[in-house]
């Protein structure tokens, strides 16, 4: 406290003494107003700042009360003095205290946005690698598939189309619109619906026949016209005709044989 | 008086004024603070800063010390200070 300040408060006008043991009191109460919070106590700015208030407003209700009751009694300036240096350390104090709580509780905070931050930077990287983890499951199950789809082509005997090559059937379940690259072609689509000259597959027996019969009635008029001569027989004649016409050569030869 | 003393003076009386203080008690606070040392005002200031809610317990709690003060009443000032303390440690 300034010597201006105390001879001022000399001056104020009052009655009545503090007794000892009131100044003792009042000293009692300065030292609990004046202590300083312990930093464990951690406070938050908010706390600090009420806290603060209220030893602020008891102590200021001390000086109110001694300036009310005693104002200027020279005997009371011990007691004066004890508050107001009380008063200077209790500010000083507040000031402290409210910096310590501010500084905590911006510590408190920065560390909740590092939490934060790492905290996103994990949800991110548990994408990045679940997504990576979709990829290679799928990649997986694409190779398996394709594993599958060999070992199923070797169990039934090739690809339809090698198969087919090989004059082989191809078994109706494993047909498929999209099987080759011009789509599913049946074997008899191929080959023709009345045969070829080159051996292929037989008609039904009644056209059989009547090819037979054909070759046979060609025959002999080829015979008669020969007169027994070579026979010939064209290129693309189909095998059921051929073979009505040359076993009826061999019977009009047989015949004529048999005549000579 | 300093400038930064003076301009917290003037918060003070405002701050008082226009409180639901009676107008006695107003004028007690105006008696005292107008004599006070810029300790004792910048304490009073910082209590109207931080704890402005706690103006009417403070105001009761002022007169409780001024009796006892004035009537020497060393019991009753001392249980004010362990009503103090006790409410400091359960803040």
């Amino acid at each position: 406290m300034e010597g201006k300040d105390l001879e001022k408060l000399d001056t104020v006008e009052g009655a009545g003494e503090v007794s000892a043991e009131l100044q003792e009191a009042i000293k009692t109460e300065a030292e609990i107003l004046g202590k300083e919070a312990s930093p464990e106590q951690n406070f938050t700015p908010e706390v600090a700042w009420r806290l603060n208030g209220r030893r602020a407003g008891y102590l200021g209700a001390s000086a109110l009360a001694l300036f009310l009751s005693m104002p200027g009694t020279v005997k009371a300036a011990d007691t004066f003095t004890q508050i107001f240096n009380t008063s200077a350390r209790v500010v000083e104090n507040i000031y402290k205290e409210q910096r310590r709580a501010e500084d905590a509780q911006r510590r408190a905070e920065n560390e909740k946005r590092k939490i934060e931050v790492q905290r996103e930077r994990d949800r991110l990287r548990s994408e990045v690698e679940l997504e990576r983890e979709q990829q290679r499951t799928k990649q997986q199950e694409i190779r398996e598939g394709a594993g599958v789809a060999r070992e199923q082509i070797k169990e039934r005997g090739g690809l339809n189309r090698e198969r087919s090559r090989k004059g082989q059937p191809i078994p109706a379940e494993s047909r498929s619109e999209t099987s080759g690259p011009f789509g599913n072609t049946s074997s008899s689509a191929r080959e023709g619906q009345l045969g070829n000259t080159s051996g292929g597959a037989e008609v039904n027996p009644e056209v059989k026949k009547a090819l037979m019969d054909a070759g046979r009635v060609q025959a002999e008029e080829d015979y008669k016209a020969n007169s027994g001569g070579r026979l010939f027989v064209k290129a693309d004649a189909h095998p059921s005709w051929t073979q009505g016409y040359v076993t009826r050569w061999l019977e009009l030869k047989e015949m004529e044989k048999s005549k000579k | 008086m300093d400038n930064d003393t003076k301009n917290k003076i003037g918060d003070l009386v405002r701050f008082i004024q226009s409180s639901s203080l009676s107008e006695e008690d107003r004028n007690l606070w105006f008696n005292a603070i107008t004599q006070m040392p810029k300790e004792a005002i910048q304490t009073l200031w910082l209590f109207m800063k931080n704890a402005p809610q706690d103006l009417e317990e403070m105001n009761e709690l002022m007169k409780r010390k001024r009796d006892a003060l004035l009537k020497n009443d060393v019991e009753g000032f001392k249980k004010i200070v362990e009503e103090e303390k006790s409410s400091l440690e359960n803040s």
